[in-house]
């Protein structure tokens, strides 16, 4: 079913298909705030505070741009937010190079659970994930989120531009930046 | 002339990628490569480095996800319903609400006074009047070689703005996160343990300003612990006293008051007034008690008279 019928009907008063949106998109969300924030615990956290939103501010959306644009909106938002405030109370960077990043072992080790790699290759892939990711972190959120939602998300210059509001300009400057930083900083495994 | 055309064609090699180029700019970025075997190593990284992130593993929410966002749904309706009740009863529960509303932020300030100590005494321009009358030199040269004596060997004198360093290491104390030694080496003691500063009054009228002070230091349990040096050449009165953080506040908050009561000085200006602009806030109010004054750590004060 189309996103903007699962609304009306939601609105109209059917709650499964407000059921419906968040099993189609908590995967997106979720990984997204995963990468924004590199934690899984915060990305649960500010996912769940997502959907929340979601749901009480579902009545004021207009249907002007794309439910999925809406939703990306308020999930960058949310991740800066949570950005600022750990920060802010960290004292250090959330990710510093000393720390393996956090959990993202743990994602790995989920990720080859069923499979039967050699056991060779699978310490590669893992570190080879573990530097991409620390690249991705020493990225400032700015460039991040272009970086993210280009390559991850795989968004048009457009769509992207719509999301930050900011112009298409500005989206392939911060894109080109941020690939030449992670050019130098991956420059070892490339 | 080939470096000019690396670099503008691998400035397009982030839209080259991302097919984001129209016909015209491909096809030159195609020629050029096909000739440049530097840019084409670059073209190869950009798009190894583009590949990696794309292939980063991803990973999914765990399988309660509907329920838990189930959950915050209920807890913000529930608070929502709790709320419209405590303000739609018109009975006890409002006034019961809003007194303790007052009581928690009048509990706030109090907090906030006891552990973040207070502003730093403004420095402000004093704008003499007109006809200057300095009052007659006083004998302090000899005071003056006692202090230089006193202070030799001090470091580099440097303002403090004690406050936001405080403000910020307490406040983040307060939330608990971060331990206490690591908030600028102070720990929860130091607002109560005394410390030794220096007390530095730029005023015409240092006599009366020594008066004015050793009253304001009594009234707030301040020792003072050195003889006042009262140097007329640059018009500083100077002394060195000791009391806690926590007092300091209060020491501040006094010459403060101090400073913003309006008299007229009898000694020297008759019915003269000075004009002071205060900086930071904007208010422009009329004080004869042209104190500037500075209270600074000990160890980083150093007499500049010397100089």
């Amino acid at each position: 079913m189309e996103d903007n019928e699962l609304i009306d009907k939601f609105l109209a008063g059917d709650k499964s298909s407000f059921d419906a949106l968040v099993s189609k998109y908590q995967g997106l969300v979720f990984n997204l705030c995963l990468k924004m924030l590199g934690n899984y615990e915060e990305a649960l956290d500010v996912a769940q505070d997502i959907f929340l939103k979601v749901y009480e501010s579902l009545k004021f959306f207009q249907g002007k741009a794309k439910f999925s644009t809406y939703l990306y909106r308020i999930t960058i938002n949310f991740c800066r937010n949570r950005l600022r405030a750990l920060n802010r109370y960290r004292k250090k960077a959330v990710f510093s190079i000393d720390d393996p990043v956090e959990t993202e072992d743990g994602l790995i080790e989920r990720e080859f659970a069923d499979k039967n790699p050699t056991p060779r290759e699978s310490w590669e892939e893992k570190e080879r994930q573990k530097a991409v990711l620390l690249a991705l972190n020493s990225l400032s959120p700015e460039y991040k989120e272009v970086i993210i939602l280009k390559e991850i998300e795989g968004l048009k210059y457009e769509e992207i531009a719509s999301i930050l509001n900011i112009s298409v300009g500005t989206v392939k400057s911060r894109l080109s930046r941020a690939r030449d930083i992670l050019k130098n900083v991956l420059k070892d495994i490339i | 002339m080939d470096d000019c055309n690396c670099k503008i064609i691998q400035d397009l090699f982030s839209e080259y990628i991302d097919n984001e180029l129209n016909e015209e700019q491909s096809r030159l970025v195609r020629e050029h490569l096909s000739s440049c075997e530097v840019c084409r190593n670059e073209l190869d990284k950009l798009y190894k480095v583009s590949f990696l992130v794309k292939n980063l593993k991803e990973d999914a929410p765990p399988s309660d996800f509907l329920d838990r966002v189930h959950k915050r749904i209920e807890q913000r309706r529930s608070l929502e319903r709790f709320l419209k009740d405590l303000f739609s009863n018109q009975n006890i529960k409002v006034p019961v609400a809003l007194s303790l509303m007052v009581l928690l932020i009048f509990m706030v300030f109090k907090v906030r006074e006891l552990y973040f100590p207070g502003q730093t005494i403004k420095t402000t321009q004093v704008v003499p009047p007109q006809g200057d009358s300095r009052k007659p030199i006083s004998s302090s040269q000899e005071k003056l070689l006692y202090m230089s004596e006193l202070y030799k060997g001090a470091t580099s004198y440097t303002e403090k703005t004690e406050s936001s360093s405080y403000e910020q290491g307490l406040s983040e104390k307060m939330k608990g996160l971060v331990p206490q030694h690591e908030i600028y080496g102070k720990t929860e003691g130091d607002i109560l343990e005394e410390k030794e500063y220096v007390l530095i009054i730029n005023t015409h009228d240092t006599k009366s300003a020594l008066e004015k002070i050793k009253d304001i230091l009594k009234e707030t349990d301040t020792k003072i612990i050195s003889l006042p040096v009262e140097d007329s050449k640059t018009n500083r009165l100077i002394l060195r006293i000791k009391l806690s953080p926590q007092k300091l506040a209060l020491l501040k908050n006094k010459i403060n008051e101090e400073r913003k009561s309006a008299y007229t000085s009898n000694t020297m200006f008759e019915t003269e007034h000075y004009y002071k602009e205060n900086v930071e806030d904007g208010i422009f109010y009329t004080a004869p008690l042209d104190w500037d004054v500075q209270i600074v750590e000990n160890a980083s004060y150093t007499d500049n008279t010397s100089q």
